[in-house]
């Protein structure tokens, strides 16, 4: 029995306190890190650790919402750091050509999206795996990024593109895509049918739904949120490399999971995605802030992804 | 001859005919392959040390991806082989100065447990293998790193693979010990009722519960065995390359599925084998020494490469769609 979960799961459940655990768990999550990173250090309870913390977490934040619109149908997108990389190296090729930031922009994101339509083309109509097709993808777009410039840096000359990746720039950017994405779910239409075909696809589609399209719409997104990433990122390191985002797609899967994102498809929360995305960031943060060693970060989020992922299993199981 | 065992072929008749075509289909794919590379390279590519060197090369994923194959088949994967692979090569290194015994028992014992806790976690934990092995990934990547400070570690003194010998005859010793696994994993598959749960397993789940099939217990089974196979390429790393260190393991994991899904097995499980994967092994192989011979700028491989997987896999579902 699954807990069926929309984006708008508003008022409280009367369940009992099971439920009510599954139904919060991601923020049970958030208040204990809120809690132990509070223990560890006075430090990490500060405006300028929890602002820097949501700056961090930005470019991951974004990538993981277009992560999140995939998952939700049931798939998955293995280029999105790839494709982060290509958006990066693309816009910045043209601002260094001369063109408005804007156009660049414009460029690299319809560039992007392209290859995402191309990703969700052969995995809708072509019915392929979309592990596979992502992940040749990711090969693909890496290869180009690569190719563009011979593994070389593009530098960024100063314009007002490279604001965007300083201040509060990151997470107003963050914020108003997932403002975006939570009106297409939530108060359009088509949110609930992103939902339903990945939920289950023989009704989506028998309702009249087409999941066709519904398929190439959740991976277009996902190369835009990937090529708005790229801009991030670029802007941030001033230098624009084409091996920038390598391990990033995992990492959104794993701020997905851990906010509750079930990788099957047709539950989970935009909430959740974004808690995830922090969590993963305080994680570091705090093991930072505790003078550890950094390494153990990976052993961290391991043991994270296996602790919440199995609580909430056998949560779940347990209610039958 | 087929890989689908007695069980499945009683349950899936037609399959069994659609298994015969795909497996026709690499074949031929493979030929022309060959015949291309043969006529590309002006004749060097035939030439033995060039096919040996292949072989070469490919030990290290080809046995991360007979592991792989077994989980796969079961309608799992295994994201974590790469980093348990490099894990496994960093301990075996740090135990060099204990002879190569007690070196290399360590990283098979580091292979199984890796593979024994990823198992757990999917079976009583009832985490997805995708999340488990990917939690297994990072966790192994973080001790790595910790147990060898971020620095690589050298072969104080090359020590030989097995007898004292690193080839045998011309054959790199490596790419015997990687069929000897893929021999050991065709066997277990093929003869055992285990191979037969494992692909029951795949076929289908629930049925093969209700069967009676011991599905927890051959599913630790099943990933302690890619655990060890990643040991053993962690240590076939070490005797090839002559150091290790963390980061490894990166690549390997994706050159582990590649490989799988190029040979024919599916992804969902029940289908496909050993050989099959051997045969992609032997695909990506090839095709990886052609581009180096034709010179081919080494970021336009990556894209071929990702065009190829498109192709092969698009091949398969094709066929097996008729």
């Amino acid at each position: 029995m699954r807990l069926s979960t929309t984006a708008d799961a508003g008022g409280l459940p009367s369940m009992n306190l099971r439920s009510a655990a599954m139904e919060y768990s991601t923020w049970i999550i958030l208040l204990a890190m809120l809690v132990v990173g509070s223990l560890v250090t006075p430090l990490f309870l500060t405006v300028a650790n929890l602002v820097d913390v949501l700056q961090q977490s930005a470019i991951i934040g974004v990538l993981a919402i277009g992560q999140f619109l995939v998952i939700l149908t049931g798939g998955i997108d293995l280029s999105v750091g790839s494709v982060l990389a290509l958006s990066a190296m693309l816009s910045s090729l043209c601002i260094r050509f001369g063109l408005d930031p804007l156009i660049a922009m414009l460029a690299a994101t319809v560039g992007c999206g392209v290859f995402g339509a191309g990703s969700g083309i052969a995995i809708a109509k072509g019915n392929l795996p979309p592990f596979i097709v992502t992940f040749a993808m990711m090969a693909i777009t890496r290869g180009i990024s690569l190719t563009l410039t011979s593994g070389g840096p593009v530098n960024l000359p100063p314009s007002w593109f490279l604001s965007l990746g300083q201040g509060l720039w990151p997470e107003a950017i963050w914020a108003i895509v997932a403002a975006l994405i939570y009106v297409l779910l939530v108060k359009l239409p088509i949110g609930r049918h992103i939902y339903a075909s990945g939920g289950n696809v023989d009704a989506a589609q028998v309702s009249g739904i087409n999941t066709t399209k519904i398929y190439v719409l959740v991976y277009v997104l996902s190369g835009v949120c990937a090529a708005i990433g790229g801009f991030i990122f670029a802007a941030r390191s001033t230098v624009a490399l084409p091996t920038y985002g390598v391990g990033y797609e995992l990492q959104t899967i794993a701020a997905c999971v851990l906010g509750g994102t079930d990788l099957f498809g047709g539950i989970g929360k935009l909430s959740g995605v974004v808690l995830g995305v922090i969590i993963l960031t305080l994680l570091s943060n705090i093991l930072d802030l505790a003078g550890v060693n950094p390494f153990w970060n990976f052993i961290a989020i391991g043991l994270a992804l296996w602790i919440s992922v199995g609580f909430r299993s056998r949560l779940a199981t347990k209610e039958r | 001859m087929s890989e689908v065992n007695a069980v499945a072929t009683m349950k899936l008749g037609k399959l069994h005919q659609k298994l015969l075509n795909a497996k026709l289909i690499i074949l031929a794919l493979f030929v022309v392959l060959l015949g291309a590379a043969q006529v590309a390279s002006h004749g060097t590519f035939f030439e033995v040390q060039n096919i040996l060197n292949i072989l070469a090369q490919n030990s290290i994923s080809g046995s991360l991806a007979v592991g792989q194959t077994m989980v796969i088949l079961s309608s799992g994967i295994d994201l974590s082989l790469g980093s348990v692979t490099a894990l496994s090569s960093i301990v075996a290194a740090m135990l060099q100065d204990h002879g190569p015994l007690i070196a290399r028992s360590a990283a098979l014992g580091v292979g199984l447990a890796c593979g024994l806790i990823n198992g757990m976690v999917i079976v009583f934990g009832r985490v997805p293998p995708f999340i488990a092995t990917l939690g297994m990934m990072q966790a192994a990547l973080g001790v790595s790193y910790v147990v060898s400070n971020g620095y690589p570690i050298y072969e104080k003194e090359h020590v030989a693979l097995a007898f004292g010998l690193d080839k045998l005859g011309a054959v790199p010793m490596i790419a015997v010990l990687w069929f000897l696994v893929a021999v050991v994993a065709w066997i277990l598959l093929r003869f055992t009722r285990f191979g037969a749960y494992v692909y029951a397993i795949g076929g289908n789940e629930r049925t093969a519960l209700t069967s009676g099939v011991s599905v927890a217990r051959t599913k630790l089974f099943i990933y302690a065995f890619s655990g060890l196979c990643a040991a053993i390429g962690g240590i076939i790393s070490i005797n090839r390359l002559g150091y290790t260190q963390p980061t490894l393991g990166a690549s390997y994991t994706l050159d582990s599925i590649a490989p799988v899904v190029l040979g024919g097995t599916s992804l969902f499980g029940g289908v496909g084998g050993v050989w099959y994967t051997m045969l992609g092994v032997m695909v990506a192989g090839t095709l990886n020494n052609l581009m180096v011979l034709l010179g081919v700028n080494i970021y336009i491989v990556q894209i071929v490469q990702g065009v190829i997987i498109l192709s092969f896999v698009f091949l398969f579902i094709r066929f097996q769609k008729r």
